[in-house]
């Protein structure tokens, strides 16, 4: 197993290799040797605040919801995490109360939302290391912590929460289990690609025994010599007991061509068509490498000129859907069309830019439940830049460029601020109003009608609501103004 | 981006000419007789003869992946479109435009939409497409999201408390839908 170790102090983070199973106590000697100093004194925490407690000295750090790819918080301070009990220090025996850190820990696969927590981003970290002690955010449940950071007072669950602030593709989950630690470029750019095959719907393959494959293996002569190197794929509902060479499967080889990893795709079988995409290795490798060690905010400055440091969606979105468009999509509507198994659904067929045209075409109401349709367009759906242009669309204001602004968050805030608002204006019509309005009118209509047609129309010529719902937010006294909204 | 295949068509054509014919043929075995200026629409067919120097007038391109009923929606359109250039080579006759393809698209079932925009996918015709997936966006607004999984026949693959974490999550946008 391997862990993640990151000093509350020094922010020094190091990868280590634990034996599994390991204890608690085993961590502290093994940390300890490490870094040499007294084990007694080191103290652990899953969230940065709380103490990770072993309920006897025998339970392992995966009955504590540790699992491999970690990130655990040391400290050489005894006091510096939260003990949950008054009784601390040496003897971790008859603690009986849940381990905090394992409820709240998104990377545990079990959770049912795994797929979409972004677990620790550099945004997370560069945003809430400043003012410690802070939890980290683990679910909806935690809401109201989430909103004290803010300033809001908002309806629960209203607001997308920092820590889940972009729907994560689900590739990137598998990359977190896949790798190891100094993992090649190249070879990340294959795990990648295979990830992404089993996003949708693929299963690995191994064409000599017929047999699933649940784990990729690469070969360690690739990518090294000239020679490619080839994984194949096929449907769980393809898989039964019939010969090894009657089951249908598709095959990917990959090819190094100096910065470019080459991912050609067909059909096992005599097939016409090859699907095929190029991929630069120094243009996806270090993003997609950043966000799987996202632990660790310096690399993330580091890869990025210093500039930003939060999840580079849109590198990442566009990778995702050359090998999508590319290679995944097309490849399983063949081996879909050759064994006459049923196709994906219409809109599930077309490709990435299409589908996000349809989202484009739709008020903000209606992408957020086209989001609750399936995981891929959950992931489509919170795509920062259309929410972004949802927002010009909506409210107007999109001037400045924030690149880590969380636009999906900014719109559902705005949102029901105007709900509230308006429900508040016309239960109190305080401002004053001249005596010739003949009713309470709102003036700007709960609904605002989007102009369809061409997008850079659409943003630039914004419905607009200029300074006012700022400047009413100071009187009205159940909002606190938003942190970071600039209009 | 959807200019390109309107212009390039545009240029070689002229209307005096007797028109030349292209051979197209549906899944379904059906050859349509198209027009070429209209035919050059479908990026997939320019691109087929454009790439292809041994192709000859008699030579009927296959199009395996559009049914014959598609197809006859799909070249309503773009002749109708080739009409409005035609006669407004400049700028195309905005009102006239959208009343037609008002007209056009209410006669469309949901089943048809869909096979279209599959089909329009597939030919590559950029202008179609934005139409089309307008229309299917106007289609499913305001509508519930079950309604919208069964529209594009999508299949569900949240669990039922994923689903249920997301809705609560965006409660704000489940307020009032149509009915179904």
């Amino acid at each position: 197993m391997k862990l993640r170790l990151r000093s509350i102090q020094t922010g020094e983070t190091l990868r280590i290799q634990i034996p599994s199973p390991c204890t608690l106590h085993e961590l502290q000697q093994i940390l300890s040797q490490t870094i040499s100093s007294s084990p007694s004194s080191l103290r652990f925490s899953l969230n940065r605040r709380d103490e990770l407690h072993a309920p006897s000295p025998q339970a392992s750090l995966q009955s504590l919801g540790v699992t491999s790819g970690d990130l655990i918080y040391y400290s050489l301070d005894s006091t510096a995490f939260v003990s949950e009990t008054l009784a601390e220090n040496q003897n971790f025996g008859n603690i009986q109360e849940p381990i905090s850190g394992k409820a709240d820990n998104s990377q545990d696969s079990e959770t049912p939302d795994a797929r979409s927590a972004v677990e620790e981003t550099p945004v997370q970290d560069s945003e809430f290391s400043k003012e410690t002690p802070i939890r980290e955010i683990p679910n909806v449940e935690e809401n109201q912590e989430t909103q004290e950071f803010c300033g809001m007072d908002i309806d629960d669950g209203s607001v997308d929460l920092p820590s889940k602030r972009m729907s994560e593709p689900y590739f990137l989950r598998v990359l977190r289990e896949e790798l190891g630690d100094d993992v090649s470029a190249h070879k990340l750019l294959v795990i990648s690609v295979h990830a992404i095959l089993l996003e949708s719907g693929f299963v690995g393959f191994d064409m000599v025994s017929g047999m699933r494959m649940d784990r990729i293996h690469i070969p360690d002569w690739w990518p090294s010599t000239n020679a490619a190197m080839s994984l194949g794929y096929t449907l769980p509902q393809l898989i039964n007991n019939r010969s090894v060479n009657l089951i249908e499967c598709i095959v990917l080889k990959f090819h190094c061509i100096g910065d470019l990893v080459n991912v050609y795709g067909s059909l096992a079988k005599d097939d016409p068509g090859l699907h095929k995409v190029f991929l630069n290795k120094n243009k996806f490798a270090p993003i997609i490498g950043s966000v799987w060690a996202n632990s660790d905010p310096k690399d993330a400055v580091d890869d990025n000129d210093g500039s930003n440091n939060f999840y580079p969606e849109s590198e990442i979105f566009e990778f995702w859907k050359m090998v999508k468009d590319g290679l995944a999509l097309p490849l399983l509507i063949d081996l879909c069309e050759r064994t006459g198994l049923n196709l994906p659904a219409c809109l599930m067929r077309l490709p990435t830019e299409l589908k996000v045209k349809i989202l484009e075409s739709l008020p903000a109401v209606d992408i957020v439940k086209m989001g609750c349709i399936c995981s891929e367009l959950r992931y489509l759906a919170s795509n920062n830049d259309l929410w972004k242009q949802k927002y010009a669309e909506e409210f107007g204001g999109v001037s400045v460029a924030e690149p880590t602004a969380n636009w999906k968050e900014r719109f559902a805030v705005h949102w029901e601020f105007n709900k509230k608002r308006k429900r508040a204006n016309t239960f109190h019509p305080r401002v004053a109003r001249p005596l010739y309005f003949p009713a309470r009118r709102d003036p700007y209509p709960f609904w605002i009608p989007i102009i369809r047609g061409d997008p850079d129309y659409m943003v630039q010529e914004p419905f607009g609501l200029p300074d006012r719902p700022l400047a009413r937010s100071q009187v009205r006294r159940n909002f606190s103004p938003i942190c970071g909204w600039r209009l | 981006m959807s200019s390109s295949i309107a212009s390039s068509s545009s240029s070689s054509s002229s209307s005096s000419k007797k028109e030349k014919k292209i051979s197209l043929k549906t899944s379904d075995g059906e050859v349509f007789e198209v027009e070429e200026p209209v035919a050059m629409q479908l990026e997939i067919v320019r691109s087929f003869f454009a790439d292809n120097e041994d192709v000859t007038e008699q030579t009927v391109m296959p199009l395996p992946n559009v049914s014959t009923a598609a197809m006859h929606g799909i070249l309503e359109y773009c002749r109708a479109h080739e009409e409005f250039r035609r006669r407004m080579p400049e700028a195309a006759p905005e009102e006239e435009v959208r009343a037609f393809e008002a007209g056009y698209v209410d006669r469309k079932s949901n089943e048809e939409l869909k096979e279209m925009i599959l089909a329009a996918n597939y030919l590559n015709i950029s202008k179609l497409l934005d139409f089309l997936t307008g229309v299917a966006a106007k289609r499913i607004e305001n509508k519930s999201v079950e309604y919208v999984r069964a529209f594009f026949g999508v299949e569900n693959d949240f669990t039922p408390e994923e689903e249920a974490n997301l809705r609560r999550e965006y409660e704000w946008a489940f307020e009032g839908v149509d009915e179904d």
